[in-house]
């Protein structure tokens, strides 16, 4: 399955589990294998994910353990009207990080960790890759 | 302090005054009246004393001093050409992103933004017959709990009433459960006559629905309807400027929303027509071109 056939399923209103310690992805309860693609420049497109995630729409149990996201009283009346739902949201960045982890393309140097410099609350962990 | 007793030869009444003190009765159309010196001495307030104490230890009191002697208090903490004093003396509301019901009101617009798909196919799209229970089981709530508060006027409770809650969990309860014991709560429900009554023969049982579920009874689409559109007018007429085509300002448009509103609530809850509250809102914004603005 490739990434976009998976968020498809996910906007239908498909159930989804993404872990980054067992490196797993279930749908509907059931393991998935997807084909994971490569990019060039992949923090550009990660830090892109991470603020959409932020600005979208929170409703219960929907938020990320991985990644921080805003309360519904930070976003303005336009956003929560006009931007993407936060289950979609988090599906698209959690999935672009397992990715990264699976094919292992992010140099941490002798860190333990990696924290964006424009988004302070993005972290990367080694343990995860 | 040393206080004397005197006592006034008109009605009787007592009062202490001090010996020192200046003589507290006065002549007026030939009645002797007792004047309390507080009275007389407008400068002698509690707030007074309190702030020369404060002087005294060395507190700087200028700004307090400009608040108290002023009238008008607005006038002192904000600036002459202050936003939010012409807002006050225009409208009387000061507009606040954050005020009033913004959830339903992005819920509303979300649901209205394509101009392509009806309202009821998007809701269908986007909800599911568990956000229908959720919802209703939510609102039940709420009504119990400004009812425990003493809250009887709310507009809350005209779109969903008992009557239209009882008949949204009937409608409901096929799906969730056994037929056996759908058949024994949809009795219950009907036996009930209060807001708490119906919370207790709800909990009797859980209600499992399953996952891609899209059933949606009428009445709740018609209440639902009717609470976003009343409230999504409310908030962007106070808070984003927004003025009916037909009207001149703010408080025109607001009437004509509650004259329509009244209109509505005047038949029974089974007759209301919700749909006539939710044309108004999507004709008007597609002709004026509305934005969200924050």
């Amino acid at each position: 399955m490739t990434t976009d056939e998976f968020i498809k399923k996910v906007e239908d209103g498909e159930p989804y589990r993404i872990n980054f310690e067992k490196k797993e992805v279930r749908l509907n309860g059931f393991l998935v294998d997807i084909d994971f693609e490569t990019t060039n420049n992949a923090e550009e497109k990660l830090l892109e994910l991470f603020e959409n995630y932020k600005y979208s729409v929170p409703s219960a149990k929907a938020d990320s353990k991985y990644f921080f996201g805003f309360d519904e009283s930070k976003l303005s009346t336009k956003q929560l009207a006009e931007n993407e739902s936060r289950y979609i949201a988090r599906a698209k960045l959690e999935l672009f990080v397992l990715g990264l982890i699976i094919n292992q393309l992010w140099d941490f140097g002798n860190e333990w960790y990696w924290q964006s410099k424009a988004e302070p609350k993005l972290v990367l962990f080694k343990k995860w890759f | 302090m040393n206080k004397t007793e005197v006592v006034c030869p008109n009605c009787g009444t007592s009062f202490k005054i001090s010996k020192g003190g200046a003589p507290i009765s006065e002549l007026s159309e030939g009645i002797h009246v007792l004047v309390p010196e507080t009275v007389r001495n407008n400068n002698v307030t509690k707030a007074n004393v309190r702030m020369e104490a404060l002087k005294s230890a060395g507190v700087n009191v200028d700004k307090l001093q400009s608040l108290m002697s002023s009238n008008d208090i607005l006038k002192t903490i904000f600036d002459d050409d202050d936003p939010i004093l012409e807002m006050i003396s225009k409208g009387g509301f000061i507009k606040n992103p954050e005020l009033f019901r913004r959830w339903i009101t992005a819920q509303t617009f979300a649901l209205i933004k394509d101009a392509n798909v009806s309202w009821t196919d998007q809701v269908r799209k986007r909800y599911d017959t568990r956000y229908v229970f959720k919802q209703t089981r939510n609102e039940l709530y709420l009504q119990i709990k400004l009812i425990r508060k003493g809250v009887k006027d709310d507009k809350r409770f005209q779109f969903f009433t008992l009557e239209d809650m009882k008949a949204i969990f009937i409608e409901l309860a096929p799906k969730a459960m056994w037929a056996q014991y759908a058949e024994s709560m949809i009795s219950m429900i009907k036996g009930c006559t209060t807001y708490s009554q119906l919370d207790r023969a709800i909990s009797f049982r859980t209600w499992h629905f399953r996952n891609k579920c899209k059933f949606m009874p009428q009445r709740w689409l018609n209440c639902f309807k009717g609470a976003g559109a009343y409230y999504t007018l409310q908030n962007i007429i106070r808070t984003h400027g927004f003025v009916l085509p037909s009207c001149n300002d703010m408080q025109s448009s607001l009437d004509t929303v509650e004259h329509m509103f009244n209109e509505i609530v005047s038949y029974s809850p089974s007759d209301r027509r919700w749909d006539m509250l939710m044309s108004l809102l999507m004709t008007s914004v597609s002709q004026t071109h509305f934005e969200l603005k924050w």
